[in-house]
């Protein structure tokens, strides 16, 4: 019985196969004609496709690489403006690719070496210092200079993520810091003021053991607060103590005594409501990616302000505050962090003024309002944000808003450029209280220092 | 009376045993089926009871991306390399298992030493090489190797397989005047179907799931293939993982009907080759 089903299915399938492949062919060898720009629009509806217009051969035909792909939530804004500007353009064409967020950097990673990279790509603020000491980027300063581009614009910290030695090496586009989003039902059902949120972490432990729900078989059903749950570390609590990683000079301060309070705290509020369980709850959420607050698991949680698009499309009667200080010498602003648009230095000019033609484009006051207002993700330029009548009549946006003045840079350091490698395993042995927090962060400061000893023997 | 019993116990406990096997293995493959029914925050309470069938996961998934487009072209890619693959590891395996030149066990060693280097090491020479052909955005870096050779592993199998194969056949065949690639054609390539089908397997699996390959390669998104395409659903805007499930499923549909369809030759292949797939 198998074998005549076999019989009957292989030449089937074989045939299928080839038949396939033979109008593949043909297709392939005429991929202008109507039909195929026709296809070209996909299944998505009303999102613009990649192809959809051929650029005329007097334009310049630049590329632009970025996390959008085909089906993705931020896709269409992303496809409108550059539609709009290519329409709006006598000079320069944009082809768009999008790549999976998770892909971006295995596709770069590739063609940079190679020289096939796109001449504009939506990459990463924190290391963009990075690919601008390794050479690969433009330094769009003079083309700032010749069109008397006001970098004033964007916000300081996001503005300080891009220059380096006095080049701008790329255009802050979507970004932003940390956020404290708390659930107005549970606070209301845990006899809290839904519109008075913590404001000092002292207020946040207290509200956190109001909120925590434990079941009738011991089992944690709702969990108040957790450092680390959301998208927050660390790093993110750590600023507000006063703490740092590096001084002025450079040099390595893993173990400061405001480091050391902010990992002892860390540490506690992690372990707080049973290790085992608080592991278990948070390797679910970061290995299938669904957060925590929006499954309804934890009351209150740090996240980015990225974030606030999910958060409307909740249903979840939510609230929006800074992240709480210490009551004793709290420092108010988080780490930024977000992604600008680079420029590939392709040794071609003619390239490298179009491109920049379409980055400050893409970062105009006009442009980013349209980002921020339809992505409900904060951008860069810090006139749009502050100027836009929609974020003006949204007292969430206000919050946000307040933060992200407040937002911090970190430094990108040559000489220890591995030195988050080498404190986070020393931060989680911390947390599985393999180590203390004291003897955690005096071997990552040990680890660092060796880094650098050893940057400087090799220079 | 008593080895009878005797014989039945051991029956029950070895169907026990592959029912247990069975269920662990089918698990990974009921959860994605159960998951693409679910919305995405049920998702993350491991229940065994799906609250909502809900097929507009499947709509949806198939139609948030471009599915048809990106299954032609992972079909057209597919068919390219399974052709390959069977004609050339075919040709270089009968050449290392049946005929007898200078160097041919020495080249055997070097081909074999390709198996060991990983491909984050060749990644991208080969890109720069491809890059140099002008044959980046095209299919060409794709499918090309499965007509060079189709790889080591394949080689090395069909090699195995005829080796095993009685020489005299070859003899009597030339005796009645067969040429060389007469006695490859009509004779020897009959008798290993059961490899053959094992080797269009693993290529169809190879280039059906092959991610990284089209990721580097391709920058046309209408070139884009079904598992590049499924990346769409896991990016910065989130995971979602119920229509990540439906889409893998529907993927799965064809290397399932494949693997069925060859199952008896692909048995085969694996019995008397002597190598577990």
């Amino acid at each position: 019985m198998l074998k005549r089903f076999c019989k009957r299915i292989i030449p089937f399938v074989l045939s299928a196969l080839m038949i396939f492949s033979l109008a593949a062919c043909s297709k392939e060898t005429a991929p202008t004609d109507d039909k195929t720009k026709s296809e070209s629009t996909g299944g998505d509806g009303g999102t613009a496709p990649t192809t959809e217009d051929k650029a005329p051969k007097e334009k310049i035909t630049i590329t632009y690489w970025h996390i959008f792909p085909e089906g993705d939530a931020f896709k269409p804004v992303n496809d409108k403006l550059v539609k709009d500007f290519n329409e709006s353009q006598d000079e320069v064409y944009v082809e768009d690719l999008g790549i999976s967020f998770f892909d971006y950097l295995s596709k770069m990673d590739t063609a940079i070496p190679a020289g096939t990279g796109p001449d504009v790509g939506f990459n990463g603020l924190e290391d963009n210092a990075f690919r601008a000491e390794s050479g690969v980027l433009v330094n769009l300063q003079p083309y700032i200079e010749a069109d008397g581009f006001d970098m004033g614009q964007f916000y300081q910290a996001a503005r300080d993520y891009v220059t380096h030695d006095g080049g701008v090496y790329g255009m802050p586009i979507a970004w932003g810091n940390r956020i404290l989003v708390y659930n107005k039902q549970m606070f209301r059902d845990a006899g809290l003021d839904p519109e008075k949120p913590p404001k000092t972490l002292e207020e946040l432990e207290a509200y956190a053991d109001k909120l925590t729900k434990i079941g009738a078989n011991g089992e944690i059903e709702v969990m108040g607060f957790h450092p680390a749950l959301g998208n927050a570390t660390y790093k993110d609590y750590l600023y507000q103590n006063g703490g740092s990683f590096f001084d002025e000079n450079d040099n390595p301060t893993m173990n400061s005594p405001e480091n050391l309070k902010t990992l002892d705290w860390y540490v506690r509020m992690t372990n707080k409501y049973g290790a085992k369980q608080v592991q278990a709850f948070s390797t679910t959420a970061g290995s299938t990616g669904i957060d925590p607050f929006l499954a309804g698991y934890v009351a209150m949680e740090v996240n980015v302000n990225d974030f606030y698009k999910k958060l409307l499309d909740s249903g979840i009667e939510f609230g929006i505050c800074a992240l709480p200080l210490p009551a004793e010498g709290g420092v108010r602003g988080t780490v930024g962090g977000g992604f600008n648009l680079e420029v590939f230095d392709h040794g071609d000019e003619a390239k490298a003024q179009a491109a920049w033609k379409f980055v400050s484009y893409m970062t105009s006051v006009e442009a980013q309002q349209y980002w921020v207002t339809q992505n409900k993700w904060p951008v860069g330029n810090q006139v749009a944000m502050e100027t836009c009548e929609e974020l003006k009549t949204d007292p969430n946006w206000q919050v946000m808003m307040e933060e992200l003045a407040f937002a911090k840079f970190e430094k990108f350091i040559p000489k220890a450029r591995a030195w988050w490698g080498a404190l986070y395993p020393e931060l989680e042995a911390a947390q599985q209280e393999l180590k203390t927090p004291q003897e955690a962060l005096d071997a990552a400061q040990k680890a660092v220092e060796l880094q650098i000893e050893d940057y400087d023997a090799q220079n | 009376m008593k080895s009878k019993r005797k014989r039945m116990i051991i029956k029950l406990i070895s169907y026990l045993l592959l029912i247990f096997f069975s269920v662990a293995f089918l698990f990974p493959f009921v959860w994605m089926l159960m998951t693409s029914f679910k919305s995405n925050v049920e998702m993350l309470r491991p229940d065994f009871i799906i609250p909502k069938l809900r097929f507009e996961n499947y709509i949806r998934a198939m139609t948030v991306i471009p599915f048809g487009r990106y299954t032609i072209n992972t079909l057209i890619i597919t068919a390219f390399n399974m052709v390959g693959t069977v004609l050339s590891a075919s040709l270089v395996a009968y050449a290392f298992a049946r005929l007898r030149w200078k160097g041919r066990d020495i080249w055997f060693v070097v081909m074999l030493a390709t198996m060991m280097l990983p491909s984050q090491v060749t990644q991208i020479p080969l890109f720069i090489v491809f890059k140099n052909l002008n044959w980046l955005n095209t299919y060409l870096p794709l499918v090309i190797g499965s007509f060079l050779g189709g790889g080591a592993f394949n080689i090395f199998l069909l090699r195995q397989f005829f080796k095993t194969l009685p020489n005299e056949l070859a003899e009597a065949a030339r005796i009645d005047g067969s040429s060389e690639i007469g006695i490859f054609a009509r004779i020897f390539m009959p008798l290993c179907k059961p490899a053959l089908a094992t080797i269009a397997i693993f290529s169809f699996m190879g280039s059906w799931n092959d991610f990284f390959g089209p990721l580097i390669y391709l920058t046309d998104p209408n070139k884009y293939t079904i598992a590049l395409g499924l990346r769409a659903f896991k990016g910065y805007s989130g995971i979602q993982w119920n229509l990540l499930m439906a889409a893998s499923i529907v993927t799965t549909l064809p290397s399932l009907i494949l693997f069925f369809s060859f199952q008896n030759y692909f048995v085969k292949g694996i019995t008397l080759t002597g190598i577990k797939g």
